[in-house]
Order: structure tokens, then C-alpha cells, then sequence
């Protein structure tokens, strides 16, 4: 867990407290590095089947940047994000389909679900934002590409998870962006997130 | 409330640090602690989204998740106004019932206040527009975000407007039309 600098130091004239001097400059590198402030960014690099008419997580699986142990690396939540240091956050993200499926509804979303440290909310206790969605594009001939991104309306706490999700009308497999033409695949699939602000 | 923005001292080589110098720094890490950020959301629903462009009504939210900074009124719930001058980082998203029969889309303006050194009153925008296809089950969601593109000082006000081809309703559900803002540099 990241240290949070909650409590900023003062100083006197004649100061010599070198504690104070450290808690300082650690309040700058947690402000100014995102190696110390939450940050994640998520890749996807493998297909994954669709269920029709179902919100499917992303399983995102290629970790780019982590700088406080978030990710989730197996299991129902594989490439969600477990949150370990409290605060507000922002998550982005961007999925796609695969061309050739019969796709007439393309939506993304962000879940929040509570865990049992977070005081406002109960277990397992959930909240849809920064969803997107709506006719999809000629899916039988071209991927098809969501960007998305949104404010999490919850302060989060340590156990708190993040998921970034997909809908799919019919049956249909993610696409992964292999950049291999401007048209199809041009954007990669990934989930961002960091740590905003402190909140309780 | 109005949150002081930071100021940086110049501290030169071979000078003594002073404790106000060091105070000032502590006092701009409070300040990102702290900084305003703003999320409101439509949780009533059923606002009417016509089809004229550009449009001139303002989606108003009746509920906020959080504001750290004053920026949302209750007697004022089509706006967020700025306390604390910057740029500013924005997220919208605008939802309309899955039973919407035509495309919607949605932007952001800005409208000056006395604040700003161009004079109150003046429209800016749209920036940041986006744009959804309805679908049976879906329904029609479109989301954007991005960088403000322009400095904002005290008192001016950011306003969602939405357009459709044709005339339907805002709807809110679990997830409703909403707008945030996090203040991210002087």
C-alpha cells in the first residue's frame, strides 16, 4: 500500500527536524511520480469469447505499469483491478469485437464493487459508471472499437475492485488491436487507472 | 470555497531555506490532497433532448456523487461553476431510454463569468462532443472526456447540452447522464 502523505508537515524558523525534511519530500515524489502514486495501465493480447447479451469482463492480461499492486492476475476478476490504497480514482479503458460476428448492441462500462473494508458501502455491494453503449457498427466486415473513461463516483478503499466490461447483443470474441491497418484494430485494448485525490 | 492555489518558491543555490519556503511546498502538496473535483449525475431523468443544433438547454443533474470545491448548487444544478481557476480535466456521459429511436449526441460549453479577464457572459464551445447510435437493448450511451482546452478562472461555468434527430428524453437508471471535472494544473 501506497503511503498517503495525509498530513503535511510544518515548519518553524530554525527547524532541524530532518523527519520533517523526509515527510516533505516524500509528499512531493508521492505528487509528482506515478512510480509512487496508484497508477496502473493493462493490455489485452489474447481474444476472449463473448457470451451474447451478457456484461463480460475484460481479461485484461499484460500488465504495462502497476505502481501499487492492483492488478488481479487469475480467477472470475482476471485483469480487474483490486484497489490497495484508499481514495477517489479515474479508470479509462478501451475494448473491442472482432469483425464477423452478427453484433447489433456494443456497450462498455466500469463495476465498482465494494469489499469489506469500505465503509459506505456494503460487500459485494456494486456500481455501474462511465458506460457506453449503442448500435454497433458494421461488425460483419470491421472490428469494432469503445473507448471509455469516467470518474469513479465512489471513494475507494483497500479490497474495493474495479472491472472494465463489455456487451455484445450476439455471441462475439474481443478483438486485441493488432494495429496491422488504420481501419481494423487501430486502437489497443487496455485499462487505466490512478489515484486522484484523497477521500474517505 | 475557493482552494489557494500553490506557490512554488525559487529557492537559488547557496541560499538558506527559510520555513515559509518549505511551508509553501507543503502547502501546495495539501493543495493536490485536496483539489477540486466535482461529480454530479441526472437521477431524475426525463429532461427533454431536441433535435436543433446547436443545441441551448443545458442537462441539468439533481444529484451530486461529490464536490470538493463548491462547484455544484442545487438552485443551480445545469452548471458547474469554477471556485479554484485552472485547467481542468472533464468526463461526461449522456443516456437516453433504450426505447430512443434516433441517434443523440452531446457536447460541452463553457460560459464565462466575471471572473475571466474576457468579460462574464461569453459561450464557448462545444468541446469534447460525442455521438451514439440507439440500439432495442442497448439504448443510447455516449461518454467523452478530455482536457479543457481552455484556462478557467472563478466563476466561469461548464453546461452539458445534448441533441438528437429526434425529439426524446434523458432517462436515469443505475448508471444516469452525468458530468465531473478535476482540476489538474495553474
Amino acid at each position: 500500500m501506497v503511503a498517503i502523505p495525509t498530513t503535511i508537515p510544518t515548519f518553524a524558523d530554525g527547524d532541524t527536524s530532518l523527519a520533517n525534511l523526509e515527510a516533505l519530500a516524500s509528499a512531493v515524489q508521492f505528487f509528482s511520480s506515478c512510480d509512487v502514486r496508484p497508477m496502473w495501465h493493462f493490455y489485452k493480447t489474447a481474444t476472449e469469447s463473448l457470451a451474447a447479451a451478457t456484461w463480460t469482463t475484460v481479461s485484461y492480461n499484460f500488465v504495462a505499469a502497476d505502481s501499487d499492486g492492483v492488478y488481479v492476475p487469475s480467477g472470475t476478476l482476471l485483469g480487474a483491478a483490486q484497489i490497495v490504497t484508499q481514495g477517489y480514482y479515474v479508470t479509462e479503458a478501451c475494448a473491442g469485437i472482432l469483425a464477423g460476428g452478427a453484433v447489433a448492441g456494443f456497450g462498455t462500462r466500469f463495476l465498482a464493487i465494494a469489499g469489506s473494508s469500505n465503509p459506505n458501502h456494503a460487500l459485494a455491494s456494486g456500481i455501474v459508471y462511465g458506460q457506453t453503449a449503442g448500435l454497433a457498427p458494421d461488425t460483419a466486415n470491421q472490428d469494432a472499437q469503445l473507448c471509455f473513461g469516467s470518474l469513479c463516483p465512489w471513494v475507494l478503499y483497500p479490497g474495493d475492485t474495479i472491472q472494465a466490461q463489455v456487451f455484445c447483443t450476439g455471441a462475439v470474441s474481443t478483438s486485441t488491436a493488432s494495429n496491422t491497418s488504420y481501419v481494423k484494430g487501430r486502437f489497443a485494448a487496455n485499462f487505466t487507472g490512478y489515484w486522484q485525490r484523497y477521500g474517505t | 470555497m475557493t482552494l489557494v492555489l500553490p506557490s512554488i518558491p525559487d529557492i537559488p543555490a547557496g541560499s538558506i531555506v527559510t520555513a515559509d519556503q518549505l511551508n509553501d511546498i507543503g502547502s501546495a502538496c495539501t493543495f493536490l490532497l485536496n483539489k477540486p473535483m466535482a461529480l454530479v449525475n441526472d437521477s431524475v431523468g426525463g429532461q427533454s433532448v431536441g433535435t436543433t443544433y446547436p443545441p441551448t438547454a443545458n442537462v441539468s443533474f439533481a444529484s451530486k456523487n461529490y464536490d470538493t470545491d463548491g462547484m455544484w448548487s442545487s438552485s443551480a444544478p445545469t452548471k458547474l461553476t469554477i471556485q479554484t481557476p485552472g485547467f481542468y480535466k472533464v468526463w461526461f456521459t449522456i443516456v437516453c431510454a433504450s426505447g430512443t429511436p434516433a441517434s443523440v449526441g452531446a457536447g460541452l460549453w463553457e460560459t464565462t463569468g466575471a471572473g475571466n479577464p474576457a468579460g462574464s457572459g461569453n459561450v464557448i464551445g462545444p468541446f469534447w462532443g460525442t455521438y451514439a447510435e440507439p440500439q432495442a437493448t442497448t439504448g443510447a450511451r455516449a461518454s467523452c472526456m478530455g482536457l479543457w482546452p481552455v484556462y478557467l478562472y472563478a466563476g466561469d461555468s461548464l453546461s452539458l447540452r445534448a441533441y438528437a434527430a429526434s425529439n426524446t428524453t434523458t432517462t436515469s437508471n443505475t448508471n444516469p447522464s452525468c458530468l465531473g471535472v478535476e482540476w489538474v494544473s495553474v
